[in-house]
Order: C-alpha cells, then structure tokens, then sequence
C-alpha cells in the first residue's frame, strides 16, 4: 500500500506523458489532437479509484486504445475515418509490453553499460530527473549549475541511448 | 512558461526530440507550446522519428528501473545528490553574513530541520535478551527481529530506507518498484526488489542471507571474485568488516531460517559466531578466552536460549575447557 497523500497519479504522468503522445501521434498524426488526447487519458484516469491504477502502463494505453476507438466512430462521416479506424483496431500492445519492449530492443545489461559509458554528471542527471522524479530546479541547485545546463545533459543522455538503440537494430 | 526555443543548431535532432519529451512530461501544454511542437513536427518528417525513438528511449529505461542490475546506478545517483546538498550548506555559511542574519538563518533552519525530522523520522525497532519480533510495516513487507537486535526504518515517497544496527532480521519484502528497498549495515547496502533476505551483524562480520529472487549488495571492492555484490537465492555473503573481504557461500535455506523458529543451527561455524548469537539469548554470558577457541569450527543445532546445552554440546565434543567466573563462562583452548 502506498501513503495516502502520494500524488500517483502526477507521477505517471511524468513517466508515460511522452509515450502515449508518441502513441497517438502515429495514430491521429495532428500533435494537437494526440496531446488533448493524451490529456483526456489521465482525466479518465483521475476519474477511476486510485486501487485500479496498479498495473498502471497497460492500464494506461488500454485507455488510449478506447479513446481512439471512440473517437473513430465519431469521425464516421469524415475522410479520416478508414485511416482511424486502421489504426483503433491495431492491437495497442504491440509498442506497450515494458518487457517485450527491453528484450526486443536490446538486453538490460547493455543499457545499464551505456549509462555508465556517459559522464557521472550527465548519468546522475539524467537518473535523478527521470527515475527518481527530483524536479529539474533542484538538480540545477545541487550540481551548482543552471537549469538549461540539466536540460542539456538530460537530453544528450537521451539521445546518447537513442543512438545505441539505432546502433542495435 | 516561455515556449522552448530547441531547434537552434546547437541540437541535434535527438537532443531536441529529447527536450521535447521532457517538456511533454511535465504537464499539460500551452497554447504556444502546441505551436512549436507542431511547427517542429511538421518542419522536417525526420522529428517525428526521432520523438518516438526518445519516447520509447525512456520507456525502456522506466522498464528496466526496478532491476537489481539498475539499482546501483539509482543509488548512486541519490548519493551524489545528498553529498552535494551538504557541501552546497556547508558553502553556504561560509559566505559574509551578518552574524546576526546568520544566527536567526540557524535557528530557522534548526527548527525547520527538527520539523522535518519529525515528519521523516525512522522508527525505531528492537527486541531486547531473548525476545522475539515479528513487525509488519506500511508498506506489506516484514521484518522478523531475531534477539538483541535493532533496525530503523523510514518509508518515504521514494524510497524504503533500513538501517539493521545490530542483531539479525530477515526481510520479506512487498514488490513496489518505485520505491526501492534497502538495507543498510556497517556501510554495506543491500538493495532488493521483491524478495526475502536476512542480514546480520556478528563479531565484525555482516552476513547477508537470500532467501528469494535477487538483491544485490553495494559497497564492496568492485574487483573482488565473481562479483559478490550479486546474490542468488541459496547464496549467502560474508563480508569482514574491516577489509570489506567477501566470500559468497551457498547455504541450506530451511536450516538458515532456523532461527526463526527459535533454533540456532552451527555448520562449520567458528566458536566466536556461535556464541555471538548465543549471546543474543537469555543465560550466563559467554565468552571466548583466547583466540585458537574462538576460531574452532563447530557443528551442532541448540536451543535458543538453552545455554547450559550449548556448553555442555560444544565442551564435549570440541577441544575447549569452560572457565566460570560467576554469570560468565569462558571457552579456553584446552593446552595439548
């Protein structure tokens, strides 16, 4: 059981914001729409009692899935609907399972070592802002530097491991 | 919040797909911030490529967070921050303050220290001379007390933090991959996700003992044989406390959770241990007289608290005299 005044629900937000974005833009294509889209799932998700949220990702893009199929049917009359519909019924899964997702793309072992080829500054960064949720401001406070400076190093970590994944495939 | 200006040169095209995700991660967009997200997708189809690359980048990552092979680089992470916390405070005074501005910063940080240690601060289980604990905690896990033990827990948002002091507990340990759980002992730290595992402090040794899936153990040479740092169920983990050297042995699970069941089980362990957790118990305090008794490898299962037994058992069968010295025995070497 997790403490009662834990707001779970901004914490995954932060952690699956970027990727049901990424989901709905493969699928709807207009960034406007995925991002109301993506904010229409975590109002759903706010609706329902906080016990469901533990198998939170495929919870998450099970919603998704449901939001695009709703609104497939709303856009019948509309060029778009074939396109829509093609992508509502496409099996969600597919880019959702965490585990699929690790062992297709490349072992744990590998992204661990990658980490630790980045500097110990950039790796810190980029574990305290994405794992351990310490908010950009307070990163920037203790490394004494400023907070574009963390955003930098976050960033280049990520793209550090986007070139490995690239590498692998 | 001013729209993010990322599509300088000084990116490329990964960093700012990188950005973007973290801008996207931190709450709702606005209207502005719509239009350079679109802007940017739209100006070159190479963006939208590389946002879902980054996208599925962290996913990966978040996936494999709560692996015991990722916990190192957590920890390591949290460390670095808290050490800088304090040398940032420690910075901090050093500049010219007025001496009165600084006495009333003290005070306000002392009260605002003390609050927070309040709110935060770890509670304190023990179990006295033979005494026997069983403590459930918040979070679902356990943790079994043997005797003469004490450990302190804090549960926080983030993190399950213990501390074992002295004594021996086990842990069964209720899955939450979000907060990693930790135990720490003479400056080792044991990370588990889901899982059982015992630590023990005796005779400047901390003995860690996995029960169930995988813990690894932080803080040791990195160098050492067959990285010890690793467990798997049926393994335990000596480490001597002063060199950190460490050696990986694979135990009987039943017979080394024997304890629990108020049993105290010997395979080859040397007479100092032994009587170490003896000690743990009720009865005349044991001792060692000289260090070749001490050392003596013995095998037996005795009692918990049943001392005379013990004394009986191990004189019999080993090469040692006992001394009594009022509520103290002492175990001599007997001379050859």
């Amino acid at each position: 059981m997790r403490s009662a005044h834990e707001p779970p629900l901004s914490q995954l937000s932060r952690r699956i914001r970027p990727a049901l974005i990424s989901y709905f833009l493969r699928r709807v294509r207009d960034p406007n729409e995925a991002e109301d889209l993506a904010h229409e799932v975590f109002i759903r998700l706010a609706e329902t009692p906080i016990d469901s949220l533990r198998s939170t990702d495929a919870y998450v893009f099970q919603i998704a899935a449901n939001l695009l199929r709703d609104r497939a049917r709303r856009n019948k009359v509309r060029e778009d609907y074939a396109h829509s519909v093609e992508a509502a019924t496409e099996p969600p899964a597919e880019a959702l399972d965490p585990a699929r997702i690790v062992a297709g793309r490349r072992s744990l072992s590998s992204l661990v070592a990658r980490l630790r080829e980045l500097s110990d500054r950039t790796r810190e960064m980029f574990v305290l802002y994405r794992i351990e949720n310490v908010n950009k401001r307070d990163i920037a406070g203790a490394y004494d530097v400023s907070v574009s400076t963390v955003e930098k190093e976050i960033a280049k970590a990520t793209a550090y491991l986007m070139l490995c994944r690239e590498d692998g495939e | 919040m001013k729209p993010p200006k990322f599509d300088s040169p000084e990116f490329t095209q990964a960093e700012q797909a990188a950005l973007w995700c973290m801008r996207l991660s931190e709450g709702r967009m606005t209207r502005e911030d719509k239009k350079c997200f679109s802007d940017w997708l739209a100006a070159d189809p190479a963006h939208g490529a590389a946002f879902e690359q980054a996208a599925g980048t962290w996913r990966e990552v978040h996936a494999a967070e709560a692996a015991p092979d990722f916990l190192p680089l957590r920890v390591e992470a949290l460390e670095s921050l808290q050490q800088r916390h304090r040398m940032r405070a420690t910075r901090l005074t050093r500049w010219p303050l007025k001496r009165s501005m600084l006495a009333a910063a003290l005070v306000a940080m002392t009260l605002a220290a003390g609050l927070l240690w309040w709110i935060h601060r770890p509670e304190l289980y023990s179990t006295g001379l033979g005494e026997r604990r069983v403590v459930r905690l918040q979070d679902g896990s356990t943790a079994s007390l043997d005797a003469s033990t004490e450990v302190t827990v804090q549960l926080t948002r983030n993190s399950r933090v213990l501390h074992l002091i002295r004594g021996r507990a086990k842990f069964d340990v209720s899955k939450d991959p979000l907060r990693p759980f930790s135990v720490s002992a003479a400056d080792r730290v044991v990370v588990a996700t889901g899982t059982a595992f015992s630590v023990e402090l005796v005779n400047a040794h901390m003995q860690v003992v996995l029960y169930e899936g995988r813990v690894s153990v932080l803080g040791l040479p990195a160098a050492a044989p067959g990285g010890p740092g690793e467990l798997t169920a049926g393994q335990q983990l000596d480490v001597e406390l002063p060199t950190a050297a460490a050696r990986v042995s694979s135990v009987d699970r039943t017979q080394s959770l024997a304890w629990e069941a108020g049993q105290l089980e010997f395979v080859d362990e040397p007479l100092a241990v032994a009587v170490a957790r003896m000690n743990r118990y009720p009865g005349p305090r044991l001792m060692i007289g000289d260090a070749r008794a001490g050392s003596l490898l013995i095998t037996g299962v005795f009692a918990s608290g049943d001392t005379r037994a013990f004394v009986e058992g191990v004189t019999a069968a080993f090469p040692v005299r006992v001394e009594v010295d009022g509520e103290t025995r002492i175990f001599r070497s007997k001379s050859r």
